[in-house]
């Protein structure tokens, strides 16, 4: 089976962010990781591609020096192949402009599988596995927790359907799959691994071999401002001379001052 | 996968030096951390003596991101009750061969990291080192959460326990009085604080060191740095202390009460604590006789016992740095050889001795016998103090004369032969 | 004038409307209204007429959708049907619910359409000319950005539950069934069995009052506190990683960058030590109280109240409290 795992470079929980002072941009520290939900894809398709003790996983980023980040990481854990479609280091905010470049590209590759995290950390759309989807015209599972190949060219998937409820679905591939918490424990990359990401010379494609005409590429957003989440003023602790008092003083509280029982 | 050249263990300052030079001659290199990146798991009160390294680590000091140059030396001996602070300020201090800066090791470690990566070597962490692979006495790579890694020599720089050299009998365990236990803090000021609690300006700094009752009584002291933007504050104990006493001797409490200290809470007011560690101090300096190196190893840094506490200089990242780069050195000559005999690797040695290394270790080899002294750390602050006190105390009646003051002070004090004697063994200082 | 309309989508969960739909509505009319144009509401047949009751009022119009394989279809079917009902209508703004479900539609019909989509959107705004401007957070919660359409319409939103208030019903509406194709073969997903959870679960995101619990609650036996403190705050228990990882909890309760994202009214966690990945899931709540035995614990940096006291020593008084207070 051959899969290919769609994955993005994010800032690490860590990094400082913070909106220029006019803030028509945004700081972002330069510390990435691989998105949270992408470990999850790769660690998949690695367990696909064992258990079918074949494939190939190839690995596909589009963006800048993250992309790079990313794509390392994906190969330390064991991915065979590693495609950069190079993109500016800020991507425009419109996850339309990531899917189409990533269905041209995949357009180009063969797959029987695609796999791609359920939303990225950074700006928490998770729309760009859908779209992809939908521009290759391939059905897509969301959200799934377990991944069996049945013979026939058929993926069992168990889908997370909300609020605890869970789905048993079934579909022919070619097929888009997004990932969710649970689906797997993603492996730690060995020594020989991580040696291999460092070395790592993704193949790299420009915007241009794919013939992306130039508005494919341009947003339908434009950022107006970037602003700074609303500061809490600092917190005032409850005191009381035992656990009874502080009990009745956050019972008054929450009764009186955050207006939650009335 | 085919065997390395070189696999350093720990991306502290020695480990990172030997890869970096080693990388700088060809080779192949990898360092495996185990902490989240370089520095993470390093402490240092926090001077680095950059004068001996000028010529031997040039290209590691170059750019380096050091926090400020020390101007202000100061020393305070504590007793119980109050303090006698000397503090000394010299424009000689400046002068290249003998400055002195103020580092955070998170930053310099990680700096230094991102080096030897551009140089085509490996920093890899979140590697724990499990084990050394061993073809009879000849080392011949590594373990690590299962895998092996094969290489020609590697270079063990794990820092101050030193617990795979010791499990591969490379060396002995430290003995409780060879070794103390540092506790740090580093907090954060509001902006412009730094320069005006401490008198500076914005590119001096100060190092304070803190003697006598603040680690009450015990082997070790208290020091204060000033970094760039935020304070480095700590106190060390001895491990044979902390071990005759331990209800009353807490490292943590140690810190807690010295940091209530009206000596030094002024210098801390409003200021946030950024991060807090705690760290093993090898204090056995070169008495500890380890031999560093053998079949397919090298040993540097605090691993092999190289740190220097003179009571007032505590010298341990610039051997570091030296014995990397002499240890990358000798390597670097085995592999032209193509021998990595204890031998061969014996050159490694006779760089050491012919370096400051081994000079300063040498000289300073009866150091920590003399600061094992008790009366450094109880007797002698308290009684400068209260001696003191007396000359500037104006009260209602009339003052005594200095003359019967010194007379009370040196009946009251500990015998004059002790005194004199102890002044003696400060000569191995 | 069904030109131009603002169109609110009707997910339903378990045969109800969720409850961000009624939060929907009121912004979607507000919207509407500023813009001189009619609010449809739309929906799939197949649920019951109490749905269509409840919606009455709010929107001018609603309109059905009507064919029996609709329960059963994924959302490249669904996404195909609204898209083309788009393309005829042209509504301006179709706002739905942010969730898995809806998101996955609207990503299907934006790329369709090339229209333009932003799904967990907090803040809403039109100016004098008609000019949207909408507000979502970026990077968990550190930043928020605000973004205008460089694009003719349709704009497509979804929005993050609880951004906007609920709005009692006003006026009529007319209802409009709109009988739609679907062919079997179309349906490529087949859904071969559903497990619901065990019991009737508040959805997460939606509740007024989230009741979390870390590692501090040592063990799951003793979130029955917590459950009952939901109970009575009218609010959804949820829990740390750490918690879920244990096994403790549900993973869907889980708070946090790898878990849900809340911004309930109340935020209280119990035995949290507030690690940045939990924060990102729960940083938008209006109040937060934490309670902890650590005075040093980070989960006070985004606290409004804070209690350092023993969770076990206090939460029975508080329970004790709240019940009379209850009477
Ligand atoms: C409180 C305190 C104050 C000090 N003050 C000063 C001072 O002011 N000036 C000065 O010059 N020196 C000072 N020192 C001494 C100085 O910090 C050390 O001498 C110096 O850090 C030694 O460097 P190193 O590279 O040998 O070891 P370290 O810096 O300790 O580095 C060892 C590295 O190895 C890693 N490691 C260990 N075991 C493994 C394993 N099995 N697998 C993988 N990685 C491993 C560790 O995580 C660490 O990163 C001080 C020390 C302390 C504790
Ligand atoms: C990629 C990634 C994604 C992650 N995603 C998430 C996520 O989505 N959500 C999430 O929550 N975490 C996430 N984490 C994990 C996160 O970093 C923390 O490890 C986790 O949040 C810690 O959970 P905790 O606060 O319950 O446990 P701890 O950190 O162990 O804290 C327990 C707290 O309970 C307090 N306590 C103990 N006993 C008592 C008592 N008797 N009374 C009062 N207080 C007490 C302690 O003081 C302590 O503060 C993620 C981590 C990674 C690396
Ligand atoms: N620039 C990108 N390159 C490769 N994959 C991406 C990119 N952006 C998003 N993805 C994939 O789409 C998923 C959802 O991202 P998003 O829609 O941005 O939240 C991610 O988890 C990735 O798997």
């Amino acid at each position: 089976m051959e899969i290919v795992v769609l994955v993005k470079g994010v800032p690490d929980s860590e990094a400082r962010v913070s909106p220029t002072a006019d803030g028509t941009a945004l700081e972002v520290e330069e510390k990435y990781e691989l998105n949270y939900f992408d470990e999850l894809a790769v660690e998949e398709a690695l367990r696909l591609r064992e258990a079918a003790s074949g494939g190939k996983v190839l690995a596909l980023s589009y963006g800048g020096g993250a992309s790079r980040e990313a794509l390392k990481k994906a190969v330390s854990m064991g991915a065979d192949e590693a495609v950069h479609v190079v993109g500016p280091e800020r991507g425009v905010p419109d996850g339309l402009v990531t899917a189409t470049v990533l269905a041209a590209c995949l357009r180009s590759l063969s797959y029987d599988l695609i796999l791609c995290g359920r939303r990225a950390s950074d700006d928490d759309a998770g729309v760009v596995g859908p779209m992809v989807a939908e521009l290759l015209g391939i059905p897509h599972i969301s959200s799934v927790v377990k991944v069996t190949p049945s013979q026939k060219g058929r993926i069992l998937a168990v889908r997370d359907a909300g609020r605890g409820a869970k789905e048993r679905v079934s579909c022919a591939l070619p097929l888009l799959l997004t990932t969710q918490k649970g689906l797997n424990e993603p492996r730690v990359p060995t020594i020989q691994g991580v040696m291999k990401g460092m070395k790592l010379q993704p193949r790299t494609i420009t915007l241009e071999e794919l013939g992306l005409p130039k508005e494919a590429l341009s947003g339908r957003w434009r950022i107006a401002a970037f602003r700074e989440p609303p500061r809490r003023p600092p917190v005032r602790f409850i005191g009381g001379k035992d656990p009874a008092a502080k009990a009745r003083e956050l019972a008054r509280v929450l009764r009186e001052e955050i207006r939650i029982l009335s | 996968m085919e065997k390395l050249d070189a696999v350093v263990v720990g991306a502290g300052l020695s480990g990172l030096a030997a890869a970096y030079y080693l990388a700088h001659g060809g080779l192949q290199v990898i360092v495996l951390e185990r902490g989240d990146f370089p520095g993470t798991k390093n402490v240092t009160g926090g001077r680095l003596y950059v004068g001996p390294l000028r010529r031997l680590v040039p290209e590691l000091l170059e750019g380096a991101p050091l926090e400020r140059m020390v101007t202000s030396e100061r020393v305070t001996l504590l007793s119980q009750e109050g303090s006698t602070t000397l503090n000394l300020r010299s424009e000689s201090f400046r002068a290249p061969h003998v400055q002195s800066w103020t580092v955070l090791r998170a930053r310099l470690d990680r700096w230094l990291g991102d080096r030897v990566m551009e140089k085509g070597g490996f920093v890899i962490p979140q590697k724990r080192v499990d084990g050394l692979l061993r073809e009879g006495e000849r080392v011949v790579g590594i373990r690590s959460d299962g895998e092996e890694i094969r290489s020609d020599v590697v270079v063990l720089a794990e820092g101050a326990l030193g617990l795979l050299c010791e499990e591969a009998g490379l060396r002995r365990p430290l003995l409780p009085q060879e070794a103390a236990l540092g506790v740090k803090e580093v907090i954060r000021l509001p902006e412009g604080s730094l320069e005006r609690r401490f008198g500076l300006s914005p590119q001096e700094g100060a190092a304070h060191l803190f003697v006598g009752a603040v680690t009450q009584g015990a082997f070790g002291g208290g020091f204060l740095y000033t970094n760039q933007e935020t304070l480095s504050l700590g106190i060390v104990v001895g491990v044979q202390a902390l071990k005759d006493h331990q209800e009353d001797l807490e490292p943590h409490q140690l810190l807690e009460s010295f940091k209530e200290r009206p000596e030094i809470s002024p210098y801390i007011e409003g200021g946030e604590i950024l991060e807090y560690s705690a760290h093993l101090v090898p204090e056995g300096g070169w008495a500890t006789e380890i031999r560093p190196y053998g079949d397919g190893y090298v040993i540097v840094g605090d691993a092999a016992g190289m740190t220097l506490n003179v009571g007032w200089t505590v010298r341990g990242m610039d051997l570091a740095l030296a014995s990397g780069r002499l240890a990358a050195d000798a390597v670097l000559k085995a592999k032209q050889e193509g021998d990595f005999s204890q031998g061969t690797l014996a050159h490694y040695h006779r760089l050491l001795e012919e370096s400051f290394v081994l000079k300063e270790l040498r000289r300073f080899k009866n150091a920590p016998k003399t600061l094992s002294n008790p009366r450094l750390y109880a007797d002698y602050p308290s009684w400068l103090h209260e001696t003191l006190k007396e000359l500037y105390t104006v009260g209602e009646g009339p003052r005594d004369s200095v003359g019967r003051i010194l007379w009370r002070a040196v009946r009251k004090g500990p015998p004059l032969g002790r005194i004199l004697g102890d002044l003696w063994s400060m000569r191995h200082l | 004038m069904s030109q131009d309309a603002v169109w609110v989508f009707v997910e339903c969960e378990g045969g109800r409307e969720r409850s961000v739909v009624h939060e929907l509505l009121g912004k979607g009319r507000e919207v509407a209204d500023a813009l001189g144009v009619e609010l449809h509401a739309i929906l799939m047949g197949g649920e019951s007429e109490e749905v269509i009751q409840r919606l009455r009022g709010h929107p001018q119009r609603i309109l059905v959708l009507e064919n029996p394989l609709l329960q059963r279809a994924g959302s490249d079917v669904v996404a195909s049907i609204l898209s083309k009902l788009v393309h005829e209508r042209t509504p301006r703004l179709l706002l739905a619910g942010s969730g898995p479900a809806a998101v996955d539609i609207l990503s299907r019909m934006a790329a369709k359409l090339h229209a333009a989509l932003l799904t967990e959107v907090t803040g809403l705004e039109v100016d004098a000319s008609g000019g949207l401007r909408v507000r979502r957070p970026v990077h968990g919660g550190r930043a928020y950005a605000e973004l205008e359409p460089q694009c003719p319409p349709p704009y497509l939103l979804a929005v993050r539950p609880r951004s906007f208030p609920r709005v009692e019903p006003k006026g009529d509406s007319s209802l409009e069934r709109i009988p739609v194709e679907i062919r079997e073969e179309e349906l490529q997903l087949q859904i071969e069995e559903r497990l619901e959870a065990g019991q009737e679960r508040v959805d997460l995101t939606e509740a007024p009052v989230v009741v979390s619990g870390g590692r501090g609650m040592k063990g799951p036996e003793h979130f029955a506190l917590l459950e009952e403190l939901a109970r009575l705050l009218g609010g959804a228990v949820g829990a740390s990683r750490a918690v879920v990882d244990s096994g403790w909890r549900p993973p869907q309760e889980q708070v946090g960058k790898s878990g849900n994202t809340v911004s309930p009214d109340l935020y209280l966690a119990f035995g949290i030590s507030g690690a940045v990945h939990h924060i990102m899931g729960m940083d938008t709540s209006k109040y937060v109280v934490a309670v902890n035995n650590d005075p040093k614990a980070l989960i006070f940096q985004y606290a409004d109240y804070g209690v350092v006291e023993d969770l076990f020593q206090l939460l029975p008084p508080l329970i004790d409290e709240l019940k009379r207070s209850d009477r």
